[in-house]
């Protein structure tokens, strides 16, 4: 049974509060992940700890230089309402409009998508494929850790206990990119991914580079599947090398079985997403 | 531990648990009852209310945690005992069935039409996406809504 609900107002104090508490404390943002544990019993902190009196934790901004900068209470709300992000990356507005509700958008914060670290995360493979990083803050200061160094296994992130995570960075597209999230479900509301496959390339003079393919719901993490991007990587684009990526894809993925679907069954899935992907992100 | 809400324009003193969720507070300690349980978990919308404007689910958030926040129930959307617009389509348009689901559509559609008074067909079904009406009375539901846009459109 949680004992106390702390709501410091400072980042400092929230992570002194996580360093007294350590290992009995949780970090409350949004709350659309951590209340449903709490309620089911499945998480039984001693302390929550909320980070909604920081208010520099609101901050969402984006400038050539810096590229986007997503502060940890920003919602998927703000962020796909955001004219910068629907201006420069419109991959992340599709992605998150493909997330549960307006209810749950207007509350979840993106940050938390990322620290719950559902292997079906959407966030996760659109933020891998863009590059994006993320700045942890604990009582030592703050470090930048790259996403594709982030998820570590289900439910389980690079964040240390007395860690917070304070913003998502992600670097200014390349001229010419294009990006692209497909997801696989069954609804187009209040769905989680059976696959979600992000793709983020640039096409100039016929020729792909940059290309980096990111899945999600198909292993433990999300992750980069490196081979689906070699196989892309220095081609012109064209329906054979999308076709051959995907098949590397689907070679790097490891889907289980589950009340959602079969293994074999993702395992098609990320072939043709990947293919997808990728035929959209070259043609924008 | 003692939290101060904001709730329909009055502010309440009450003590909560600190993992109590606004929706229990709202229940079982202020007794506005007409924002409804259904799952527990922010599949079903039964519970939405608004926060700051925005529709949210009442059982993800946590009492305590949602101090300094403007909350609206659907007992705040009566003005001078009379029923909003929203409300009054709802009535209207027969947009109601059992009715468990109803306060939690007409705080998501009347969140949606004060921000985007002319909403297009898909934005209104993009709006309730967010809402389960086990009874499936999902086309009266709609044009509850598209009544109620009109009927603002009107009053202008």
């Amino acid at each position: 049974m949680v004992k106390e609900l702390f709501r410091p107002a400072g980042k400092e104090e929230a992570v002194a509060l996580l360093t007294e508490h350590q290992g009995k404390a949780k970090v409350l943002a949004g709350g659309t992940d951590l209340v449903v544990l709490l309620r089911s019993g499945k998480v039984t902190p001693e302390i929550v700890v909320s980070l909604n009196r920081i208010d520099e934790l609101r901050s969402l901004s984006f400038n050539p230089d810096d590229g986007l900068r997503i502060g940890a209470l920003v919602t998927h709300s703000e962020l796909i309402e955001n004219d910068d992000v629907r201006a420069r990356y419109p991959v992340l507005v599709e992605t998150g409009k493909t997330i549960a509700g307006p209810p749950v958008r207007n509350a979840a914060s993106v940050a938390g998508n990322l620290c719950h670290a559902a292997p079906s995360a959407d966030f996760a493979p659109p933020f891998l494929a863009l590059d994006a990083s993320a700045v942890l803050f604990g009582p030592g200061g703050e470090r930048t850790v790259p996403l594709n160094e982030f998820f570590l296994g289900p439910n389980q992130t690079a964040l240390a206990g007395d860690e917070i995570l304070t913003e998502i960075r992600v670097p200014t597209p390349a001229e010419g990119s294009g990006a692209n999230y497909q997801k696989l479900g069954i609804r187009s509301a209040m769905e989680i991914a059976m696959v979600g496959v992000a793709v983020s390339m640039t096409v100039n003079n016929g020729t792909c580079s940059m290309v980096r393919v990111a899945l999600g719901a198909v292993a433990p993490t999300p992750f980069l599947a490196k081979s689906a991007a070699a196989a892309v990587e220095g081609n012109a684009p064209s329906a054979e090398v999308f076709a051959r990526a995907g098949e590397a894809a689907a070679a790097e993925s490891k889907p289980i079985d589950d009340i959602r679907a079969s293994g074999t069954y993702r395992r098609k899935m990320v072939a043709v997403l990947t293919r997808r992907a990728l035929a959209q992100a070259s043609s924008r | 531990m003692e939290c101060t809400l904001n709730v329909n324009g009055r502010t309440h003193t009450l003590l909560v648990r600190p993992d109590e969720t606004l929706l229990d507070a709202l229940r079982d300690r202020l007794h506005l009852t007409g924002t409804k349980e259904g799952c527990g978990e922010g599949d079903c919308g039964a519970c939405t209310l608004q926060v700051d404007g925005r529709a949210v689910n009442a059982c993800l958030l946590l009492a305590a945690d949602a101090e300094g926040r403007d909350i609206r129930t659907v007992e705040g959307l009566v003005q001078d005992g009379d029923l909003n617009p929203v409300q009054e389509a709802f009535v209207d348009s027969g947009g109601i069935q059992c009715g468990f689901c109803i306060p939690g559509m007409i705080m998501s559609a009347d969140a949606l039409l004060r921000s985007n008074p002319d909403p297009s067909d898909q934005e209104i079904q993009e709006a309730l996406a967010g809402s389960l009406c086990r009874c499936t009375g999902y086309i009266k539901i709609f044009q509850s809504v598209r009544a109620a846009a009109e009927a603002m459109a009107g009053s202008k």
